[in-house]
């Protein structure tokens, strides 16, 4: 068994969670894997062992990350988002004198084994709710930890779309979590 | 810009802050906002929440690779090799 064959052994789970919570969907997730066990395949003797090999292979892992995000975003959503997003929904938030319609909760941090795990439940449902091309701008930013910069670029959008999108990503979340947690 | 922010306006500013530096100016109005508005106050802190339990990594309790996928990709590998 080459090293290859050893690291998938002992590094394939994390690195499929790790994809998994970033790409919303095991199928990704799973490929994305694969991508980086073939990868390192091939630049194995470029790893120098001066990080470890768990290290070395999430590395590999975000690049490709953002490569699947950036070809879902234009590929499978973009097409799709052309219908504008109904402004009514955001609206509804705010009187007509822009003060908020309703009064904000404090949510108070989870301690517990058991609040801790209901919130992972909660914040995995509302992601799943999120419209597509909002999740996929929001994991880049919040998950993946791009810079807004660096988001316009991958995606092919401006600055200011970038901010809108994830604003609405945020004030949906926020809604959604609200109901849950 | 006017110095008087509404909560509409105070929550781009808000959400806007966790993505890139906000001007002086911008900085200044959020935070006289946030100083007379509890809900805002309440929502900036709903925003830091949200990212903190973002980065909270519990992934041991999240399901591993397949058996089936695992295999595959062992299969691509020594196809590979």
């Amino acid at each position: 068994m080459g090293d290859p064959e050893r690291w998938l052994e002992e590094h394939g789970d994390y690195l499929f969670r790790y994809a998994r919570r970033r790409l919303f969907s095991d199928e990704l997730a799973e490929d994305a894997v694969q991508e980086v066990f073939l990868a390192a395949l091939k630049a194995q003797e470029r790893f120098t062992g001066s990080s470890s090999v768990r290290t070395w292979l999430t590395g590999i892992l975000k690049h490709k990350i953002v490569d699947i995000i950036r070809h879902q975003y234009r590929e499978v959503t973009a097409p799709r988002s052309s219908d504008p997003d109904n402004e009514d929904d955001w609206e509804a938030l705010f009187d007509n004198r822009g003060h908020w319609a309703e009064t904000s909760r404090d949510w108070g941090d989870p301690v517990s084994e058991f609040e801790r795990s209901r919130l992972r439940e909660a914040l995995d449902e509302c992601f799943r709710r999120l419209k597509p091309n909002l999740a996929q701008i929001f994991s880049l930013r919040e998950l993946s930890g791009l810079s807004n910069d660096e988001i316009c670029k991958a995606l092919d959008i401006t600055t200011t779309n970038a901010w809108v999108m994830l604003h609405r990503a945020r004030l949906f979340l926020r809604e959604c979590l609200d109901m849950r947690i | 810009m006017g110095l008087m922010k509404n909560c509409k306006e105070t929550s781009v500013l808000v959400t806007q802050s966790l993505d890139r530096g906000l001007t002086f100016q911008e900085r200044f109005a959020m935070r006289l906002h946030l100083l007379i508005c509890r809900n805002c106050a309440r929502f900036m802190k709903q925003m830091h929440l949200l990212r903190t339990w973002l980065r909270i990594e519990n992934e041991a309790e999240q399901p591993g690779l397949t058996d089936k996928a695992r295999e595959r990709i062992a299969s691509k590998l020594r196809e590979e090799e």
